[in-house]
């Protein structure tokens, strides 16, 4: 298995975890945690990415070899 | 006993199976942070005590074998320490028993030689989980646990609808 699969299972591993904790300790019922751990996961997901993307494009900007 | 909210659909709060006292209080607390999940079960949430204690501790060993077992190191990884020391028994086993069967491999310099490949995703699962258990901690400390208040909603009513008299106090 490659090193980016891998991260990536990791990450996506990582943020589940977080999410169903987060949802399960705020939340009572099993279908609002199941919604809520989803919604919450999703944020994650799009938002991590988002920031690495930032991350990537600035350092391919003003890091990059010239 | 209070409802097995993890099964039921009912959106009403339940009071916990365990009277509050100083005494109870407080052990609650504690066993919380020893056991991740062990507070929950005791005020008779059981499910989802059962939900927290696996994906915690799969979470904090998994984390452990990645690294191969040399996540937990106060002197190696101060900071990360903080944050695994949330998760009470377990950190302070690999800190006090694990840690010591298996040194740090320091080369010549004192420079670390074949540190684990994963490491730092030891390192993250770790302190993440260890950073988890504080938020159970933190809920099973909160006196409206104990009361077996409905979940706040935003702008202070309820999952109903109803708005508690206290809220805006």
């Amino acid at each position: 298995m490659s090193d980016l699969v891998l991260w990536l299972v990791f990450f996506v591993l990582l943020c589940l975890v977080v999410a169903v904790v987060c949802a399960a300790i705020r939340e009572r019922d099993a279908r609002v945690i199941v919604r809520e751990a989803t919604h919450f996961f999703v944020m994650m997901l799009i938002g991590i990415l988002i920031f690495s993307a930032i991350v990537y494009v600035l350092e391919w900007a003003f890091n990059r070899r010239l | 006993m209070p409802e097995d909210h993890m099964s039921a659909t009912s959106h009403t709060g339940a009071k916990p199976a365990l009277e509050y006292s100083t005494s109870n209080y407080i052990l609650t607390v504690v066993s919380s942070w020893l056991v991740p999940g062990a507070g929950f079960w005791m005020l008779g949430y059981r499910a989802r005590a059962v939900v927290f204690f696996t994906t915690v501790m799969a979470l904090f060993w998994g984390g452990q074998a990645l690294a191969d077992f040399r996540a937990v190191n106060r002197d190696l990884h101060p900071v990360f320490f903080v944050g695994q020391v949330g998760n009470g028994l377990s950190t302070l086993l690999s800190e006090y028993t694990i840690r010591r069967r298996r040194p740090p491999r320091i080369g010549h310099g004192g420079v670390a030689r074949n540190l684990p490949a994963h490491l730092s995703t030891g390192l993250n699962f770790t302190t993440i989980s260890g950073l988890l258990n504080v938020l159970l901690i933190l809920h099973v400390a909160d006196p409206r646990t104990w009361r077996g208040d409905p979940p706040p909603r935003p702008g202070g009513g309820s999952r109903d609808g109803s708005v508690r008299e206290d809220d805006g106090e």
